[in-house]
This record gives structure tokens, sequence and C-alpha cells, in this order.
């Protein structure tokens, strides 16, 4: 769970416990899915995820180690796109599965409404997995209402896709 | 069939290659193709074949490559990154060439790699799969917006043994070693980008600040590598100032320590490097290197030298 002496030179060693425990919360999210691998927190903003056997230098100084985990210091922890797509499978509560129409409003940064069917695997308000023919596309943040709920899309500027370009519905 | 050009003027600037080029009408039709799309699969995420399938569903037509089944040739004007098998990090798109050092490095699952001049990334995306997630990567470019580039490359195609180091390579700190492997993709004049891009071919190919900065980068990559590692020299470039003449002055300055190994990959046709240029005799190991002609293979061209720090 430490790491290697190297990895403990180079970066801060986070204490994943709180955070499994809000991904299981949350997500259903069972923590042995990270066994092998270690919480670290090169910068401020960011919990990256990185294998366990693996020895950075100290200097020069790492920019990134691993894979962007969590986003903390927010009222609750964000997941990234990246660890979503990578840990996704394992989530069971807070998932909604779409259909190609609302992959693509997802995936081009456009909020898309979930209707009520959609959403028997969520728990309320808040971060949610959104899944395509099972694959894990990213998080988006549910704010159920009276006729299902609406789904704003966390994908990151820098993953959208162009709206004018990208299709999942065009025959 | 992408349509020849005959339009495309080939730059005076390669007139000199005319004596090293084995087929100087083959050379030139080639350079005025539009080059082929390739696409590799991640196979951290998904098999080679769902990844074909994926693109076939999109109307591409992949085949293929011959020495690399995991890995697909695609049409011109194809555009594979704008599709949800892309974004769902299945696989990468990257040129033909841009696939030949990682194989040469031959990276194994838990050891320490350095790839000195990583951004954007694709090729540090590589050796991290061939390790199977595990082990240590170290991506280091001095370029932020390029080391930024080369995030999202990790992010996307979810590379858990990777660290990126933003420094100047030449100067890279030896503390940070030893490494087991050391790429060394420089930056380079991309006369092998001409097929892309037909501003590439400016005159400074083989400028002395270009080749002594590859120079540098090259020493320096023998030094943070351990005594028994692997360095695998690259660029895009067909000029042998910024290619052989590189090696030769780095493998006379380390002289026993540092010797070359064949670069050769089963089904991939390239000539040897040069053992002499413009009169000048080179070491005559360089023959184990690779020069890679764009009519060889349909790709742009390049060139890899691998070599082996003995002590």
């Amino acid at each position: 769970m430490k790491g290697t002496p190297e990895l403990q030179q180079a970066v801060k060693i986070v204490d994943p416990a709180p955070y499994f425990r809000y991904l299981e919360e949350r997500f259903g999210i069972p923590p042995s899915t990270f066994d092998g691998y270690v919480l670290v927190q090169p910068g401020r903003k960011k919990v990256y995820i990185v294998t366990a056997d693996h020895r950075p230098p100290a200097r020069p100084r790492p920019r990134t180690v691993g894979l962007p985990f969590l986003r903390i210091y927010l009222k609750f922890p964000k997941l990234s796109t990246a660890a979503a797509q990578q840990f996704g499978h394992a989530a069971t509560r807070n998932v909604i599965d779409v259909d190609a129409a609302q992959a693509e409003a997802f995936l081009t940064r456009r909020d898309f409404r979930a209707r009520p069917e959609q959403l028997t695997l969520c728990t309320g308000r808040g971060y949610v997995l959104v899944r395509y023919q099972g694959h894990t596309l990213g998080v988006g943040f549910l704010i159920p209402d009276e006729e299902g709920g609406c789904v704003e899309s966390m994908l990151p500027k820098s993953w959208a896709r162009d709206p004018d370009s990208f299709s999942l519905t065009a025959s | 069939m992408p349509s020849v050009s005959a339009s495309i003027s080939i730059p005076s600037a390669f007139l000199r290659y005319r004596a090293i080029v084995d087929d100087w009408e083959a050379f030139v039709a080639a350079l005025r193709r539009p080059l082929p799309v390739c696409a590799w699969t991640n196979t951290l995420r998904t098999t080679p074949a769902q990844v074909k399938a994926a693109l076939e569903a999109e109307g591409l037509k992949p085949e293929p490559l011959a020495w690399r089944p995991d890995a697909f040739r695609l049409p011109p004007d194809s555009q594979p990154g704008n599709r949800l098998a892309y974004v769902l990090g299945h696989y990468h798109v990257q040129e033909e060439v841009s696939l030949l050092p990682v194989p040469l490095l031959d990276p194994q699952p838990g050891e320490r790699v350095l790839d000195l001049c990583a951004a954007p990334g694709g090729k540090t995306a590589q050796i991290a799969v061939r390790m199977q997630n595990r082990g240590t990567v170290v991506a280091n470019d001095r370029n932020p917006l390029r080391l930024r580039q080369l995030s999202g490359t990790i992010e996307r195609l979810g590379l858990l043994n990777v660290t990126t180091t933003l420094h100047d390579g030449a100067d890279y700190p030896l503390e940070s070693g030893p490494f087991d492997r050391v790429l060394v993709d420089v930056p380079c004049s991309c006369e092998g980008n001409f097929r892309k891009d037909q501003q590439v071919a400016d005159a400074f190919a083989g400028a002395p600040e270009l080749c002594g900065l590859q120079t540098a980068l090259l020493h320096r990559a023998v030094m943070l590598c351990r005594p028994g590692g692997r360095i695998v020299y690259a660029t895009c470039t067909f000029a042998p100032e910024e290619n052989e003449l590189v090696v030769d002055a780095v493998l006379r300055r380390w002289g026993e320590a540092l010797r070359l190994l064949p670069a050769h990959l089963e089904g991939f046709r390239g000539a040897p490097g040069l053992i002499e240029w413009n009169g000048r005799r080179l070491h005559p190991s360089l023959e184990l290197t690779l020069r890679v002609w764009p009519h060889l293979n349909d790709t742009g061209g390049f060139f890899v030298a691998v070599l082996e720090r003995q002590a």
C-alpha cells in the first residue's frame, strides 16, 4: 500500500482509506478494485493512482505520476474521466446506462435528460457514471426531478468531441 | 486509390539523396502520394479483432500491418480519432514508422524506462502498454504545452505506470538513473514527414545547432542507461548529419563502452545505415542501423539506431 522507497522519495503518498470509502458508498466500487495501486499527490488539486512497483525519480520533480484519480477540495471529490473509464466497470450504484443520443450529448459536453427507468441504480443528486454499451464514458452530475432527471456532462473540454462532426446516431 | 499528385514538387534539398536511394523514381512517386493513416490497439483495454471490427463498423477499411497485426493501416483521408472507440482509449492513431522504435527498445514489465523527448506521447504509450501497465516509464519533455498533450494520451489510454517530467533532456539529472532502457526520439528536421506536411522540407536539415543538440541528447541518454542496458535513437529525417553522423560521434566518444545492435523488424523493409557520407568514412557498424525510405513500405521517412551500453 505504501509504494516503493523511490515513490515515497519522489511524491507525497496519500492515505487511500477515505477516498476508497467514498467510492464504495457512492458507486459501490469495492476497495479491492484498487489492489496493486498506490494513491499519490504530486500537486495540489488532484490525487493520482499509480502501479505499486513504480519507481519515479525525485529529481527532476515529477509533474504527474500515474493516472489522475480524484479532484479533491470540492464538496465531494470528483472521480476523473480517466479513472471512471479505467475502473467504472466495478461500479454498481449511481450508474446510468444511456442510449446513443444521450451518449452523443455526453461526449459533446451537452446536458441530457434521463428517464425514470434509467435511474433505478441512482441514490440521488450527485455524481453518476455514464455508461454506454457496457463502457463507462465518464462522470455526469445528476439532478433528479419528477420526470427523471437532468444529467450534466462533466467531461473535460480536452476529451469533448466536436458536435458538428461526431455522431453515434447517424445511420 | 489515393490520387498521385504530380504537381507536388520534390524539394531541391532532397536531390542530395539521389546517390543513396536505391530507386529514385519510386522514392519521388511515394513522396507525392498522401500518407496512409495508422492505428494501433491498446491491448490493455481491448483486442486487435475488436478494434478492427469497430473501425469497420465506422465504415473505415482497416488492413493489419504485415509486421504488426495489432496495428492497422487506413486510407489517407480516414479520421479514426473522431470515434467512440478512440474516446474509450481502445486504440491510438500514429504513423506507421512511429511504431518502429518501441519493439526495438523491447521494454519489459517491471523495468525502469526513460523516454527522454516524449511529447506528444505516442511512443511513451507504446512502451507503457508493452510493459503491461506495470513498472516505471518516465516520460520527459522540455515543452510544457506538449507535455500536456502527453498527459492527455496517458489519460485516454489508461496508463498507470508513467511519470511525466519537464526538463531539458540534454541536461537530464543523472541522479534520476540508472534506467534499463532509454528512448531518444530527438527533435529533427522532419524531412520524413513530407507526405504529411510539405512545409517541413526547409533548408535546416543537418543544421549544426540541431545536430549538436541531437548528439548531446544521445550522449546524455547513454549516461542515464545502466551498463548492459539499451538505448534507441530515432529521427524522422533523411539527413545523414542528424542520423548516422550523430551516432558515429557518440560511438567514438564512448569507444568500447557502447556498441550497435541490429535494428531489424521481421516483415518491415529497411535499408542499412550509411557507412560513408560526403567522402567521410563512418564507423562500419553503422550499417546495423535502419534507414526507412518512404517507397519501401509506403510510409514516412525514418531512422533508428539500437545501442547497447557495455560498461
